[in-house]
């Protein structure tokens, strides 16, 4: 059997030199043409690969010299993954269900992380002089979950799911992402349902 | 025995594409091996899942057959909610807010998934070593440490099956090399055949409110040429799609541009304010999810992604409107 799946692989380069025979056992060999079918969709799937990185084509001493520098990016844009991009606003829907998770564990998270004062400190800052100039966004307590706005939590899981639904195909377990979704549960879920959608 | 052949064939390709040492080639083979495992093998088990010093343990049940991957993960802690990924279809049975969501934008051409990652890419950001072998659910499993070269990325240490490489095991590093998430299989068996009548949620959902996602594929939205740039971006992130979008959330078209490391990913969406709404200020996070959101003029920036909060920061402070 390896034998015959090396030999398919041969031929799927073109570089089988007498391929009558194979050809003719595939042809009557279902399990055989099930792995030939996949060696084209995993060759598929790695030559898709090979538009995602549009970065790698800058010369490595280019790479080299930005080493430990934050990269200044100049706009490339221009190589799409059609694989993603067909992708288009999958998460929304979800994300008014799911309505409240995110922002709600973020709460969570900044009353049980040690260095929340930290994080905070550093975020208050900007919340204010927005607020000082524009008059119109409201600040985000850190403190306690009823008074994050309701709003704010649902555009944020809008957000979150929406990327989940991006990067989940980039990700080397397919579990993650949805884990997410599933593993919240909400410690007072009646207050908590708050779908006006 | 299909899938092992396939995971041989997907190293034969990586590995032959490059002139890699011994032990690049070893990580790349797991690397390969894992994904693979993830996607394109049977196999259901217990797990749990945990952030925030909180845990949750879930089951999922997983099978792969020419038709494509079908999925069913259910929480085991109450809520009852379930995902179940069935082909092109995701679905989201949510009982604690009765509700079930269906989302059918996933393209055909993902199956099987495609392995993401470059090796010398990787090296760039993370250096990779093999720790100690361990049990991880009954099972063998190898140890792969992933240490990141600044701050701009978590760490992971992952336990993958040494015969079928599903990873049983994974655990999210910061800095500090604190747990900022975990998941671990407590028990798992790779079934030849799963029925398929186990992969379909059982539960009432005739009363609950349906919420079905449009399929959109307007290819317009894509390309198109964007408004906003991002000037800067940790070493190692480059850029994947760009896209406007409408989404329920925002009456405006929103601005999407993706970024990742290999590892990880961010977001970056812009949309312009509304009086009507409201928007992240500052940072924000949820286990390995870290958003940031500020204003710019009359638009507003919100950074997601699963990286520390300098990543999201930085990269939102970057964002820049384009004068045309």
């Amino acid at each position: 059997m390896k034998d015959t799946t090396d030999k398919l692989s041969t031929l799927m380069d073109g570089e089988l030199r007498d391929p009558d025979k194979l050809l003719d056992k595939l042809a009557n060999d279902e399990e055989m043409q099930q792995t030939w079918q996949r060696y084209h969709l995993v060759r598929d799937a790695m030559k898709g690969q090979l538009s995602e990185f549009p970065a790698l084509d800058v010369s490595a001493a280019v790479r080299e010299s930005l080493k430990s520098e934050p990269v200044i990016l100049t706009p490339i844009w221009k190589r799409l993954n059609p694989r993603f991009v067909m992708k288009q606003a999958a998460g929304l829907a979800v994300a008014a269900a799911v309505g409240t998770i995110a922002v709600l564990s973020v709460q969570q998270a900044q009353i049980t992380t040690p260095e929340s004062g930290a994080i905070a400190q550093v975020n208050q800052q900007p919340v204010k002089s927005q607020l000082a100039s524009t008059g119109q966004i409201r600040q985000v307590s850190f403190t306690t979950r009823e008074k994050l706005d309701v709003a704010v939590e649902s555009k944020l899981s809008g957000y979150l799911v929406n990327h989940n639904e991006f990067s989940n195909s980039v990700r080397v377990s397919g579990v993650m992402p949805y884990t997410r979704i599933v593993g919240y549960v909400p410690a007072a879920p009646s207050k908590q349902v708050n779908n006006d959608k | 025995m299909i899938n092992k052949f396939v995971s041989f064939f997907t190293l034969f390709l990586i590995t032959s594409s490059l002139q890699a040492g011994q032990s690049q080639a070893d990580i790349e083979k797991w690397l390969a091996k894992m994904h693979h495992a993830a996607h394109m093998i049977n196999y259901e088990g217990n797990f749990v899942y945990g952030q925030n010093n909180d845990l949750t343990s879930m089951q999922i049940i997983h099978s792969v057959d020419k038709t494509g991957e079908y999925e069913r993960l259910i929480s085991l802690d109450g809520s009852g909610r379930e995902v179940i990924r069935s082909g092109d279809t995701v679905t989201c049975v949510l009982p604690d807010k009765k509700s079930v969501v269906v989302d059918k934008s996933r393209p055909d051409a993902e199956f099987p998934p495609m392995f993401p990652l470059k090796i010398e890419q990787l090296l760039k950001t993370y250096s990779f070593h093999f720790g100690e072998d361990a049990v991880v659910a009954g099972q063998k499993a190898k140890k792969l440490v992933i240490k990141p070269k600044d701050k701009y990325r978590y760490g992971h240490a992952l336990w993958v099956d040494e015969k079928t490489g599903l990873l049983l095991k994974d655990h999210l590093l910061d800095e500090k090399q604190n747990i900022v998430e975990l998941f671990m299989f407590m028990q798992v068996n790779y079934p030849a055949e799963i029925d398929k009548s186990r992969l379909s949620s059982k539960i009432q959902t005739k009363k609950f409110t349906w919420y079905e996602a449009k399929d959109f594929k307007d290819k317009n939205n894509v390309n198109k040429s964007m408004n906003w740039r991002v000037t800067k971006v940790p070493v190692g992130f480059v850029p994947g799609i760009q896209r406007h979008h409408n989404m329920t959330v925002s009456a405006m078209p929103v601005e999407h541009f993706m970024f990742s490391d290999g590892l990880s990913s961010v977001s970056v969406f812009v949309e312009k304010k509304m009086k009507s709404s409201k928007n992240l200020s500052g940072g924000s996070t949820m286990g390995a999810v870290n958003a940031y959101g500020r204003e710019v003029g009359d638009y507003h920036v919100t950074v997601v992604g699963e990286v520390p909060h300098a990543t999201v920061k930085m990269i939102a402070d970057s964002v820049e409107h384009i004068k045309h």
